[in-house]
């Protein structure tokens, strides 16, 4: 079973290196999505990236800028538009949030912070708690969000309902199914196919 | 001639003389040879490119200057750092990320059926993007015709631009061509792209913000992503006679109002022949264009649009072309 884990994890990491540098990532304007390397960020990563494209005509390219505190930097010096962050690693950021158990609660005030103190936007989250490692969410898990900024949100004006159309539609078994479907397969393939199956794009 | 010549010398016991004037000739051909090199920098007056060009970095012809570029000339693009030293401008909105040829004068790329122009990167392994662009900022009247492009990040863009392309080659690019407005230039951006080969792109044509496109008697073929990107505004465009096929999308349609598109082959493209993107909620007239089929419902299976989301518009293809359009084709 550890093994089986092992070589899914290998495989996100070559495909998360190939997935770094689309064949054509000068095609328009371009948003750069910022994620960590994690299983499960490479999987929603793609969904998004992939959702953004075939939705608005725009190329995203996906970086990898290291820890939560890079993705910060990237963001906030325009390096970055989009990454995914846990609500409770959001927290953190946050103040008034410090003492918020309910995870509704939570969403609300932390995306209210976010606004404040750094002009970010969360959107809708997806539907799952991360990080996810080895398939199975960490202990301290909480639901992945996506996240923009303002400045982002006038310059690309279609780009909010777009991603919020992923909006509570990627829970983990989604997750689960797409990372079994894309071993040994090219993700952006797969993820495609998932997408036009549902008739999202 | 040249035995003529050489028995002269022979029967005169000039030998040397003959290989001195030999040696002579080939050191000429040996300068003639010599690439042009241009840097960094700016040209103000009229100025004629021929034979090889090597363009260093950001090169830009200013307002009054004329740059001619003659039958048969290459001109290759160094890659250089994305935004980095070889830039003229730090603006990011209106510049490409490596070097780029900036018209605010005027350019007349004029080849001819046996001599194209070359327009494509220097790097020794090229990629799209390597070069970014003849970017051409509030100008009108400029030529670029039996031309070949290739390795640009967006091949020819009109920021407010005024450009004809015609009987040229453009491909592996990110975007073939490009074009949009910008407000605080006065020239309002018309691009008319007449019987070229846009292929192997990332994408063929791409215009919006009121620019104005004319494309007839185009081969878009293979583009990875589209072949006609039909952005907000451009609704005085016409595009007609085109052959649009086997592109990841045929024609995509974002924020668009009252847009026609008649009199095109839009079959065969991978994933839809027309599709509407977020935000495109008007209708669009597509009717008598030839769809690679008369069974409605296989029209259908590759059009995206109200169908398929309720929040767009729908693709009027009624009237559909019952076969391929002959007018459809490169004319020479």
């Amino acid at each position: 079973m550890k093994r089986k884990n092992l070589i899914i994890t290998a495989a996100f990491f070559i495909i998360f290196q190939l997935l770094a540098s689309p064949s054509y990532s000068c095609v328009g304007r371009v948003l750069v999505l910022a994620l960590e390397n994690s299983p499960d960020q490479t999987v929603v990563g793609q969904l998004l990236a992939t959702m953004i494209t075939e939705r608005t005509g725009t190329t995203v390219e996906i970086v990898t800028p290291g820890d939560k505190k890079a993705i910060h930097e990237a963001m906030t010096t325009g390096k970055a538009q989009i990454y995914i962050n846990y609500l409770e690693s959001a927290k953190s950021y946050i103040e008034d949030a410090a003492d918020i158990a309910d995870p509704t609660e939570l969403y609300a005030t932390v995306r209210q912070g976010y606004i404040d103190e750094f002009d970010f936007i969360m959107l809708k989250p997806f539907g799952y708690d991360g990080p996810v490692a080895n398939g199975s969410a960490a202990a301290n898990a909480s639901l992945a969000v996506p996240v923009t900024t303002k400045e982002v949100l006038k310059n690309f004006p279609v780009l909010d309902r777009v991603i919020n159309k992923l909006g509570g539609k990627v829970d983990h078994s989604i997750l689960e199914e797409l990372t079994k479907m894309s071993d040994g397969k090219d993700l952006k393939a797969v993820v495609k196919e998932f997408l036009k199956t549902r008739n999202m794009i | 001639m040249f035995t003529r010549i050489a028995r002269h010398f022979l029967v005169q016991g000039s030998f040397l003389t003959f290989l001195g004037l030999i040696s002579f000739l080939l050191l000429c051909s040996q300068v003639i040879a010599q690439p042009i090199i241009v840097e960094k920098g700016t040209i103000s007056v009229d100025t004629t490119w021929s034979g090889e060009v090597l363009i260093k970095a950001d090169v830009e012809v200013a307002k009054g200057a004329t740059l001619t570029v003659m039958p048969g000339t290459v001109v290759k693009f160094e890659k250089i750092e994305p935004f980095g030293p070889g830039k003229l401008y730090e603006d990011k909105t209106h510049q490409f990320p490596r070097a780029e040829l900036i018209i605010r004068g005027k350019i007349i790329a004029k080849g001819t059926k046996d001599k194209l122009i070359t327009f494509t990167s220097a790097d020794p392994s090229p990629k799209p993007a390597d070069w970014g662009a003849i970017n051409l900022l509030d100008t009108e009247g400029n030529i670029i015709d039996y031309c070949d492009l290739s390795y640009a990040h967006t091949a020819i863009h009109a920021h407010s631009g005024k450009v004809t392309v015609t009987n040229s080659y453009i491909h592996d690019s990110g975007v073939a061509v490009g074009q949009k407005n910008v407000k605080e230039f006065p020239t309002k951006a018309e691009i008319i792209v007449h019987n070229n080969l846009i292929s192997t792109n990332g994408g063929g044509l791409l215009f919006g913000k009121g620019g104005i496109l004319i494309a007839s008697n185009n081969n878009l073929i293979n583009n990875e992503l589209f072949g006609i990107y039909c952005k907000k505004g451009g609704a005085s465009s016409v595009i007609k006679f085109n052959n649009i096929t086997k592109n990841g999308k045929g024609v995509m349609f974002f924020a668009t109002e009252k847009f026609q598109i008649h009199n095109n082959n839009i079959n065969d493209n991978t994933e839809y022949n027309m599709t509407m993107l977020e935000g495109q909620e008007a209708d669009v007239d597509a009717r008598n264009n030839w769809w690679g089929t008369t069974d409605e419902k296989k029209i259908k299976e590759l059009i995206r649009d109200k169908d398929e989301e309720a929040e767009l518009g729908t693709v009027i293809f009624t009237d559909y072309a019952k076969a391929s359009i002959a007018e459809a084709c490169l004319t020479k």
